[in-house]
């Protein structure tokens, strides 16, 4: 055949055609290929998670609500971080997100529910409500996909006027694991509260997990969260308890308080009478 | 549910996603994923180059598609990131192939499948096809972006503008010169073969 003939426009134009699905024929996506996706996928959708909710500059409110929602959900297990690029399952936030800042409007608040919270406007060593947000949560299935039903939870911010610490007091009744290692536990009726602490990592989002913080993170010793400028290492003191049906968790970091006077504040919450 | 998924359109596809249905990304990744591959083959012309622009190409396709305003244009939208990846992949590797190493090149950059021809093998099974692939690997990048868009993934003058970020009249001057440059190619091809067959006469 000769060439010449061959090069008249509509012949080149299908030899061109022909040409590039005969060189492309043979080339395929291979499955390392394809893993090796979605296994990015998988860190970038952990880092979705967080860092595409986040301002650049967030305020301490907005940190603290957020750092407020990783604990709830995380307390007693490997944390969102860990959670999320180990085994692709945890939960994010979602949906509503409605805040007071006046005791008054708690009513407001509470119509949003689907639970009966305990809660109070003050305790008596001096810590007074602060705020309070409701916000929606969403479990993650083991693809990382979000499930339908959205969840939401009641977080009061509670201050020290004295000393300017801060406490949450998260309530909700999502049908998740609760609860890790007691170090006190204290009796309220049929309801035990139980006083633990874990060991806190926050971290900035382009931060690298050391081998040490992988070894920690695998022995349950550590939880790292994503969202600090700097790396900070803090202790989170908890009080958990299920009581009707919901759960609550309260806590706080690097307090000043010890454990049995985290019960007693715990202890005046669960003795309401609803 | 699987067949729900499957007779969704990409608008609807990234309209879930957005509303954080994560397995509608994967939907849009089995679609799209054969295109894309063997694109990124013809564009960078070697499978390992092909395969990370894929990777990077589909990594920023998730980060950045919870903010693509309008769904409908999400063919477009991928083939334009796709193509940018190719295009600075193959700017940085910045790797002029040298004409006498095109064929061992292209035998090396097959996937295993490919590998087991020989490049001389090919030569001899089909050298005229053998011949254009090898100029169309010639091409300048943005000759070759419109040629492989164009006759290997059938999208239109103004879809390929729309994926280049060019304008229709550039996609139409790039198709020209690009079929010209082949087949000036090729005419310089036959001539030298005529011209060696006169020798040997």
């Amino acid at each position: 055949m000769k060439r010449s003939k061959t090069l008249a426009d509509e012949s080149l134009e299908r030899e061109i055609k022909a040409a590039l699905q005969a060189e492309a024929a043979a080339v395929e996506v291979s499955a390392e290929a394809e893993a090796a996706l979605f296994a990015e996928l998988a860190k970038s959708r952990a880092d979705r998670s967080w860092a595409a909710k986040m301002p650049l500059s967030w305020n301490w409110p907005v940190r603290r609500f957020l750092l407020s929602f990783c604990l709830i959900f995380c307390l007693s297990c490997a944390g969102v971080f860990a959670t999320q690029v180990g085994s692709g399952g945890g939960w994010v936030s979602g949906g509503p997100n409605y805040e007071v800042n006046s005791f008054d409007k708690m009513p407001k608040l509470l119509d949003r529910l689907s639970f009966e919270p305990r809660y109070l406007q003050s305790f008596a060593n001096g810590y007074s409500f602060a705020e309070a947000h409701v916000f929606g949560a969403q479990g993650l299935d083991e693809q990382g996909r979000r499930m339908s039903h959205v969840y939401l939870e009641l977080s009061v911010a509670y201050c020290n006027p004295t000393s300017g610490e801060n406490l949450t007091l998260n309530v909700n009744n999502i049908p998740n694991g609760f609860g890790g290692q007691a170090l006190q536990t204290r009796q309220v009726g049929n309801v035990e509260l139980k006083y633990e602490e874990q060991a806190y990592k926050f971290v900035p989002f382009d931060y690298v997990l050391t081998d040490a913080d992988w070894a920690a993170l695998a022995d349950g010793s550590l939880v790292i969260s994503i969202g600090t400028d700097t790396v900070e290492n803090n202790l989170l003191q908890s009080v958990v308890w299920v009581q009707d049906g919901v759960k609550y968790h309260m806590f706080g970091f690097d307090l000043s308080l010890s454990g049995d006077e985290l019960l007693d504040m715990a202890a005046e919450i669960a003795a309401i009478e609803l | 549910m699987r067949l729900m998924e499957e007779a969704k359109n990409d608008a609807e596809l990234v309209l879930l996603f957005q509303q954080g249905q994560e397995w509608a990304f994967e939907e849009l990744f089995q679609r799209y994923k054969q295109a894309a591959m063997r694109s990124a083959f013809l564009l960078t012309g070697n499978y390992f180059d092909a395969e990370n622009v894929l990777q990077e190409a589909f990594i920023k396709c998730y980060q950045k598609l919870a903010g693509l305003r309008k769904p409908e244009c999400f063919k477009a939208w991928f083939w334009r990131i796709l193509t940018h990846t190719a295009w600075a992949y193959c700017k940085k590797r910045d790797r002029e192939t040298p004409i006498a190493a095109i064929f061992e090149e292209y035998s090396a950059g097959l996937p295993n499948e490919g590998r087991s021809k020989s490049a001389l093998e090919y030569l001899t099974e089909n050298e005229e096809q053998q011949i254009l692939q090898a100029a169309i690997k010639r091409l300048p990048l943005k000759q070759k972006t419109v040629i492989v868009l164009y006759y290997y993934n059938e999208m239109s003058v103004q879809e390929i503008a729309q994926a280049t970020g060019s304008l229709c009249g550039t996609v139409k001057s790039r198709l020209f010169t690009a079929r010209r440059n082949l087949a000036v190619f090729l005419q310089e091809r036959e001539a030298d073969k005529n011209e060696k067959e006169q020798n040997v006469g």
